[in-house]
């Protein structure tokens, strides 16, 4: 018989093993940088960790993650954005007095045009379409996961394609 | 009559039921515009799975040492009884909720039935019925007058408690309950 803190540990590992992969690779495509989609994936699953049940099968954990994922992205995108306007500020303060200022800091790398693309969306459009696109789930599933109803899904997909068509036309004709 | 974009959108995804999905699918076999907004939906799927990806496997294994630590202090520290929550149906809850209420309710019967008077009813082999009741006596008085409205009582003890304490205000009631003992004989 296996200590419980040794099987424990196995389904730790099972859990991570499967989840992580998809984990960050939604974690990358909504919030378009790959050092914040690791933030958030070692948030998520620190929460996971200090969960004091246990979830029934890898496929609710898998939804749990996700839902802990795109409320950590979410608030991640409030702050940024609001890091960003105070960084705007000063810049045009600076620039009657400086040279023109070096933004990089905001930028932690190059984002692919589709990706620059998908970062335009909101964020309530563009969770959708992620979990459509790389989370390979289905609208029922999507809907679980957000809290929303399928016909809103539905009506999310439609729209976040309309906008990501639109913003890529150049690429797409 | 061509689907709006909605509906074509989620035939893409593979997710409008059957007969539908049939209709849709036939339309769109025989409709020029639709095949074009059809084709572009997959260009646009294209685009996004060809679009490049940063490698997950350094991410991977820097979290899961970052983790192992606070895992293990996790499953050390176990996980508390008090934080267990406990899947209970409904029907049992009410149950336990019913059967809680009926303790409830016993339990203030009895301590009510403890401060009503105590009494039992003994019949001696000489045919006498012996009654012994004990009872808080507020107005001795009143307990005398009614004790001597009942003609079949032969006999009359009152024994008081043994650790009582009494004050002396005006004419002493016991000797009158003396007298009225002697009466009743």
């Amino acid at each position: 018989m296996l200590h419980e803190g040794h099987s424990e540990n196995l389904l730790f590992e099972k859990v991570y093993e499967n989840i992580y992969p998809l984990l960050f690779r939604i974690a990358y495509r909504i919030t378009g940088s790959a050092s914040t989609a690791e933030d958030l994936c070692h948030e998520a699953f620190v929460k996971y960790i200090e969960r004091s049940e246990l979830l029934p099968d890898l496929d609710q954990t898998k939804y749990w993650l996700i839902r802990v994922l795109r409320n950590l992205s979410l608030n991640s995108e409030k702050r940024r954005s609001r890091e960003n306007r105070a960084y705007q500020k000063y810049e045009r303060y600076a620039r009657t007095t400086d040279p023109p200022a070096d933004h990089g800091f905001l930028e932690d790398e190059t984002r692919s045009v589709v990706q620059g693309a998908l970062d335009e969306l909101p964020h309530s459009l563009r969770t959708v379409l992620v979990l459509k696109e790389y989370g390979q789930m289905s609208y029922r599933e999507i809907g679980k996961v957000l809290g929303i109803s399928e016909g809103n899904v539905k009506v999310r997909a439609f729209r976040a394609r309309e906008r990501l068509a639109e913003l890529l036309k150049e690429t797409l004709s | 009559m061509c689907p709006d974009g909605e509906l074509l959108s989620a035939f893409f995804d593979a997710e409008i039921p059957l007969p539908w999905a049939e209709r849709v699918r036939e339309h769109t076999e025989s409709c020029g515009r639709c095949r074009e907004r059809l084709e572009r939906l997959r260009s646009l799927r294209a685009l996004l799975h060809g679009d490049p990806e940063p490698e997950h496997q350094p991410a991977f294994e820097r979290t899961r040492e970052a983790l192992h630590s606070r895992v293990w202090r996790s499953f050390k520290r176990g996980r508390s009884f008090w934080r267990t929550r406990v899947a209970v149906p409904l029907p049992a809850a009410a149950a336990a909720l019913v059967l809680l209420l009926g303790l409830g309710l016993l339990l203030a019967v009895a301590t009510v039935r403890l401060s009503l008077p105590w009494m039992t009813i003994r019949r001696q082999p000489t045919g006498v019925t012996e009654v012994q009741v004990a009872a808080p006596i507020k107005d001795l008085e009143a307990l005398l007058r009614s004790l001597d409205s009942q003609p079949a009582i032969q006999e009359i003890v009152i024994t008081l408690p043994e650790e009582s304490t009494f004050l002396i205000m005006g004419e002493p009631r016991m000797l009158r309950a003396a007298d009225y003992h002697e009466r009743v004989r």
